[in-house]
């Protein structure tokens, strides 16, 4: 038998890596379904729907518009800074830095500024501006390399022109397309920081739902659906100036901590308190750290990549179920229908969809997975569909579900398997934060750690957390050299 | 010179406009909290004559940060948060606690497919079922069932049970016990019987199997620098101030009948509990 080595090849046998390794993780993964009876909940969140409620929230407006203002400004200066740093993000220096500033969390980096700047808008800014820094940094990196230009004449000259008119102009479209697609991501994260604290809607939507004010909830929620799916008519990059300039105005930006609290949180509390003991001993510190490690690192690394792992697989196969409906070319006028579902789906935060998951098929990693799965595998899906809408179709193709199997889902797998690659970093990082289901994630132990105010265990998970998600990053950037995926636009 | 005079005034404005402010942790009913708690830092401004204002947390740890980086001077805590609190900032005191915290209990609920009935022990086959806390800083919702879970079994909740869970709060538990998705859950016993006043709770899907010993609970705890920050006698006015209350609408607030005076010392029992299980 001839093998012959081709693109495609490469694929499947890539495809049949992630199936095969998702369907050895949900084996093992703990999934068992109880029997629950969650009709009359389920009656409530569906009434909430039917008659949403916004009057009984204080502050709405004010919420509102701390949510659009964290995300301009941190959206903003992330964007800047991306762009200043995507020419240097082949130093291996700098794009291990951007990979360590984006494995951690918004939340867990809010967390932090929480503890240095109190409820103040710096921390929600830098919260988002901090991750999608590294974020930006490697994107514009990837878009800059695929300049319709030869990139050999510019990488060694650094000069600003070179950089500006070689690099960024040629681009532009691209950029500006991906850092638009990037806001609605930050809308979101600014959003959940609510549920922390800081005065954005995620404060309200969580009360109102672990309250069981579904009206309130729904009202909330469906506010955020009009936000996101009316993005196009109310940002463009006029506007950013203006809300930036309204966003410095209106947000209170002094921090809300004394100096002295600040140099206490650095110099004491995230210091492994057995090092702080007057005489230093050295079994004792042994002793905690191992009880770290053996009672929450190892187990909860296990269980986040058991949940990622699965998830990813569970995802991938919503992705691909779910474009063709938001695809214009396969689904004519419908689309928009399948736009909405989309929204829907990857606006609802993952927390919330565990959590009515969880009612109706109880407590296990299930509905975390399924949380995880649902929310990416909708960007996805987006993404592809928007992908798939602008490849060049011959005037004699074929319609509708021939369309669909012979030349869109072939010709767009490619940034489909690059698409999966970039997402397992961001379910990793999300899988954190779903430990509240009682699943015993390392984010269920960096909360339990802020919970207990134990800074000093926080900060050591939040670097494995951060270590974990940079070592899969390096794994998922060879493959993708394998594959020769560079070359795909990745978003 | 004009503008100097205006910079001086302003700046000794600012010295007298110094806020009392206070928090309370977000553990009963959570909505409209601001509205609620504004009436409360009104009472407090007419009684103490400085201007009071109150700051929403969002959950215990946020409050306990927030007292001790001085952000609220006052603050209604859970046993458990007070505690800390206090561990974490010095010469800080318990000064006053509801009539009902000095005999706080926990409510142990069972969805009806387990078939548990009420007892007055614990009833060992609990092990058998899936189990959910409340928030893991409560603790009515936490510290205490966790206590006698280890009491009656000696070893730790997720030895003990098929599966443990952190609900997020007792509303949250009560609600996902109500639709099975947890077997059995611990909850604040004035939450529970709020949601039953309230209509929320049907008592043929769900029912109290056992009810824990007392145990002392929430309190107003108040730093230690107030009196140098505000005026020498300030923290015994803020004691008088919520002692004296009286309004039914204010009280509802918490929702307490009344208060009472309290130590540090009253809350000793939670402390040591709170040491043994290490999360203190």
């Amino acid at each position: 038998m001839i093998t012959v080595d081709t693109t495609a090849r490469k694929y499947r046998l890539i495809s049949l890596f992630i199936a095969s390794l998702g369907i050895i993780t949900l084996l093992m993964a703990d999934i068992e379904i109880s029997a629950t009876d969650p009709m009359d909940e389920l009656l409530a969140i569906l009434a909430g729907f039917i008659s949403p409620d916004l009057s009984q929230i204080d502050y709405l407006a004010e919420a509102l518009l701390t949510t659009v203002f964290f995300a301009v400004v941190g959206i903003s200066i992330a964007a800047t800074l991306g762009i200043f740093l995507a020419p240097l993000h082949h130093l291996p220096l700098i794009s291990h830095f951007c990979a360590f500033i984006r494995s951690i969390h918004e939340l867990f980096w809010a967390l932090i500024f929480l503890q240095m700047f109190g409820l103040s808008s710096i921390t929600g800014v830098l919260a988002i501006a901090i991750p999608y820094t590294g974020i930006f940094a490697r994107v514009y990196s990837d878009i800059l390399e695929q300049s319709p230009l030869d990139r050999r004449h510019w990488i060694n000259d650094t000069s600003l022109s070179v950089w500006l008119y070689t690099g960024i102009i040629p681009c532009w479209a691209a950029i500006a397309q991906y850092t638009r697609y990037r806001f609605e991501c930050g809308l979101r994260s600014a959003a959940i920081l609510g549920f922390i604290g800081l005065p954005t809607l995620g404060y309200y939507l969580e009360t109102a739902f672990s309250q069981g004010q579904y009206n309130e909830a729904a009202g909330l929620l469906l506010l955020f659906f009009a936000m996101i799916a009316t993005l196009k008519w109310w940002l463009n990059i006029r506007l950013v100036l203006l809300y930036l300039i309204a966003a410095i105005v209106y947000l209170p930006w002094q921090s809300q901590l004394e100096f002295k609290y600040l140099v206490r949180f650095i110099t004491q509390d995230i210091v492994p308190q057995p090092l702080l003991e007057p005489t230093l001993n050295l079994s004792h510190l042994s002793q905690w750290f191992g009880d770290l490690v053996s009672g929450q690192i190892l187990p909860g690394i296990g269980a986040s990549l058991l949940l990622s792992v699965s998830a990813l697989l569970c995802c991938g196969v919503i992705a691909l179920l779910t474009w063709p409906l938001a695809s214009r070319a396969i689904i004519g006028r419908g689309y928009i229908l399948g736009h909405g579902l989309l929204i829907v789906m990857r606006s609802t935060p993952e927390i919330i969809l565990a959590f009515v998951i969880m009612l109706i098929i109880g407590p296990s990693m299930l509905p975390a997975i399924l949380a995880l799965a649902l929310h990416n595998g909708a960007i996805i899906g987006y993404l592809l569909a928007h992908r798939a809408d602008t490849v060049p179709l011959r005037v004699d193709r074929p319609n509708g579900l021939n369309l669909w199997a012979y030349e869109l889902q072939p010709q767009i797998y490619p940034s489909f398997i690059s698409l999966i690659f970039y997402r397992f970093e961001v379910i990793l990082r999300e899988s954190a934060i779903l430990g509240m289901l009682g699943v015993t994630t390392i984010g269920f132990y960096i909360d339990s750690a802020f919970e207990a105010l134990f800074f000093d265990v926080a900060l050591i998970l939040i670097l494995v957390t951060a270590a974990l998600n940079m070592l899969v990053n390096s794994i998922s950037l060879r493959l993708r050299r394998y594959l020769a995926l560079d070359r795909i636009l990745t978003a | 010179m004009k503008y100097l005079l205006l910079c001086c005034l302003l700046f000794v404005s600012s010295i007298n406009a110094q806020t009392f402010t206070f928090t309370a942790i977000p553990d009963e009913d959570e909505s409209r909290l601001r509205s609620r708690f504004d009436k409360v830092a009104l009472y407090l401004t007419e009684q103490l004559g400085v201007d009071v204002k109150y700051v929403p947390v969002k959950s215990y740890s946020a409050a306990i940060s927030a007292f001790r980086n001085n952000q609220v001077q006052l603050a209604w805590f859970g046993g458990l948060s007070g505690v800390k609190a206090r561990y974490l900032v010095e010469g800080s005191r318990a000064i006053a606690q509801g009539s009902e915290d000095q005999f706080f209990k926990t409510y142990f609920i069972a969805h009806h497919s387990t078939g548990l009935t009420e007892q007055a022990q614990l009833n060992k086959d609990i092990a058998k079922f899936t189990f959910t806390f409340g928030s893991k800083g409560s603790t009515s919702g936490r510290l205490m069932p966790e206590h006698f879970i280890r009491q009656t079994f000696g070893k730790s909740p997720n030895k003990v049970f098929k599966r443990v869970g952190f609900s997020g709060d007792h509303s949250r538990t009560i609600a996902q016990v109500q639709s099975g998705a947890w077997q059995i859950g611990a909850v604040n016993y004035k939450v529970w019987h709020n949601e039953l006043n309230a209509g929320k709770i049907d008592l043929s899907k769900i029912k109290v199997i056992w009810t824990t010993p007392t145990y002392p609970d929430y309190q107003w705890t108040i730093r230690g620098d107030v009196d140098q920050q505000f005026s020498p006698d300030f923290s015994q006015r803020v004691q008088k101030a919520l002692l004296d209350m009286s309004e039914p609408s204010l009280l509802a607030s918490f929702p307490r009948q009344k208060f009472v005076p309290a130590t540090n010392d009253d809350y000793e029992p939670i402390k040591v509990i709170a040491k043994a299980i290490k999360l203190l």
